[in-house]
């Protein structure tokens, strides 16, 4: 009985290997495993890699925005731009001037987004002061480092 | 002739057969009779995997036309295209020295009584019972120079410890110090990596201690001191052993007085005997480049191109990149970390390039899949 199963598994392996290489596909296979090795060498090319610390580095960011919040908020961005920005406001687009813009600042809703506006300000700030910060650092260490390694390659003659 | 079965000769001798195909002779020479998969010691040492799942025979290279002597290499002669072996000598065309960095326990005193490592097969197994046997306490981890293989390697095995601890239960009597020559974790290769570092370390409440030079050992009082005077006491230390560019590749005529191989950086030819390229952790430390396997990997890649080129007169392969990237596992977390050098070693004329590639523990998967891989492509049984 067992012997009749595995005559039959070898029988189907046999036949689906004929369709295989009938249709090309392990033409194809013998191919991917011939370039599987270099692959890895065209895929970490410089560029590449570049490319993809950068999308990883956004999707590191999306995945740090609560869900939650950005659904609460989407919703009622898309409720009160709704409400705000009617049709006829494009027909008949409010103009403001110097006194308008200082009559605005006393509505409280432009107060909360203002307030908002310049927290961002605040951290894009602090942002642009430690990132200059950390790669100043890292330019230092690494001139101390150039200093030593010139110095070697100065020896070693290359 | 390739000496060492390392990263380095193991792609070689599988770049060059299969561009070659039958025409050319070649032979690998390493007293280790094994191929190991380096990046897996800390695996052992944690028990995740066992020698013999990281380790295959270098006899096997025979299935790709690749002859395999097992033997200790005592002298380079490159003036003769020689090669003397503790019993015989092989004389060759061209030559790929790729034997790799030396591990030199005795150049701190009481490193071998006192500290343990996963840089070998023999430390990894000794680590894992002193792990083993481990109650609580201080687990102090660091570095013995700045030259050693695999520059994140202490930094995964905080994580891992860290990770096995919670997991016994012990973590909440113990506490986990890594100490590194650096100001931050890895911050010679910039802020992106470093950060991301810190984060995770910071998360698992391992403690850092930068710019640490450690110049002594205490046996008596459990201490590691730094050249400033600063101690860290322990109950469990692990460090990397202090490590030497190979002293055969040293002595010999390819090097220069003070021991460092003298290579063209663009094409890791030596500069005065052409028909000898030298590659991977015995020469990147005079290049500036990484002792990292990815390292030797493709700088096997791209000398054995060179050789084919010259054997076939008409061959155009692949250009060298300069960059290193690896899977740092810290247990629970992992990260895909990469850099890239161009500025840096060719001309010293800028930092290297380095980002994130991903992050989280699904990324261990990608190392468990490179390390089956690299056994199905280079040696499989």
């Amino acid at each position: 009985m067992v012997e009749e199963r595995k005559k039959e598994v070898l029988d189907r392996i046999i036949e689906l290997a004929d369709k295989l290489d009938k249709n090309g596909t392990l033409d194809l296979l013998e191919g991917i495993s011939e370039i599987s090795t270099d692959a890895i060498t065209y895929l970490t090319d410089p560029r590449i890699l570049k490319i993809w610390a950068n999308i990883a580095y956004l999707l590191h960011i999306l995945e740090m925005i609560e869900p939650t919040i950005v659904s609460v908020m989407g919703n009622n961005l898309s409720k009160h731009l709704s409400e705000e920005l009617k049709p006829e406001v494009f027909r008949e687009p409010p103009k403001l001037g110097p006194m308008g813009i200082i009559k605005m600042l006393n509505d409280k809703d432009v107060q909360v987004a203002l307030g908002f506006i310049f927290l961002f300000l605040k951290a894009f700030g602090k942002t642009i002061t430690t990132s200059g910060k950390q790669l100043t650092e890292m330019m230092d260490m690494m001139q101390k480092q150039f200093e030593l390694m010139k110095q070697q390659r100065k020896e070693l003659g290359i | 002739m390739i000496l060492g079965g390392g990263v380095g000769g193991l792609v070689s001798a599988n770049k060059i057969s299969k561009i070659l195909n039958g025409k050319a002779e070649i032979t690998v020479i390493d007293k280790n009779p094994y191929h190991e998969f380096m990046a897996s010691y800390p695996w052992v040492a944690l028990g995740y995997k066992e020698p013999d799942d990281i380790r295959r025979p270098l006899s096997l290279l025979s299935k790709k036309n690749v002859n395999f002597i097992n033997d200790e290499i005592v002298e380079i002669q490159p003036s003769k295209n020689k090669v003397i072996t503790k019993n015989s000598e092989y004389e060759y065309d061209f030559c790929i020295v790729s034997l790799g960095a030396e591990v030199k326990e005795d150049e701190i005193p009481n490193f071998s009584e006192e500290a343990h490592h996963s840089w070998s097969l023999e430390g990894s197994l000794r680590l894992r019972e002193a792990i083993k046997n481990f109650k609580g306490g201080n687990i102090v981890i660091g570095i013995a120079g700045a030259y050693y293989r695999c520059p994140p390697a202490p930094y995964e095995i905080a994580g891992q410890v860290d990770f096995f601890l919670r997991i016994r239960g012990v973590r909440n009597k113990s506490e986990i110090t890594v100490f590194h020559i650096t100001p931050g974790p890895m911050s010679n290769m910039g802020p992106a990596i470093s950060s991301v570092i810190s984060e995770i370390l910071s998360n698992k409440g391992i403690k850092f201690v930068g710019n640490f030079e450690p110049v002594r050992i205490d046996k008596e009082n459990k201490k590691v001191i730094s050249k400033d005077g600063r101690e860290l006491n322990y109950d469990l230390l692990i460090m990397t052993p202090p490590h030497k560019p190979n002293s055969v590749v040293a002595k010999s005529e390819l090097s220069s007085p003070k021991g460092l191989p003298i290579v063209d950086p663009s094409t890791f030819r030596s500069k005065n005997f052409p028909n000898v390229f030298i590659i991977g952790d015995v020469v990147n430390p005079a290049i500036n480049l990484p002792p990292a396997g990815v390292v030797a990997h493709f700088q096997a890649e791209f000398v054995s191109t060179q050789i084919a080129a010259e054997i076939k007169g008409t061959y155009v392969g692949d250009s060298f990149s300069p960059v290193a990237m690896c899977i740092m596992d810290f247990g629970d977390d992992a990260l895909f970390p990469m850099c890239e050098f161009s500025k840096m070693y060719l001309d010293l004329s800028g930092p290297p390039s380095c980002g994130v590639l991903a992050r989280g523990k699904e990324v261990k998967l990608i190392k468990m899949l490179f390390e089956f891989m690299w056994f199905a492509n280079y040696l499989s049984k």
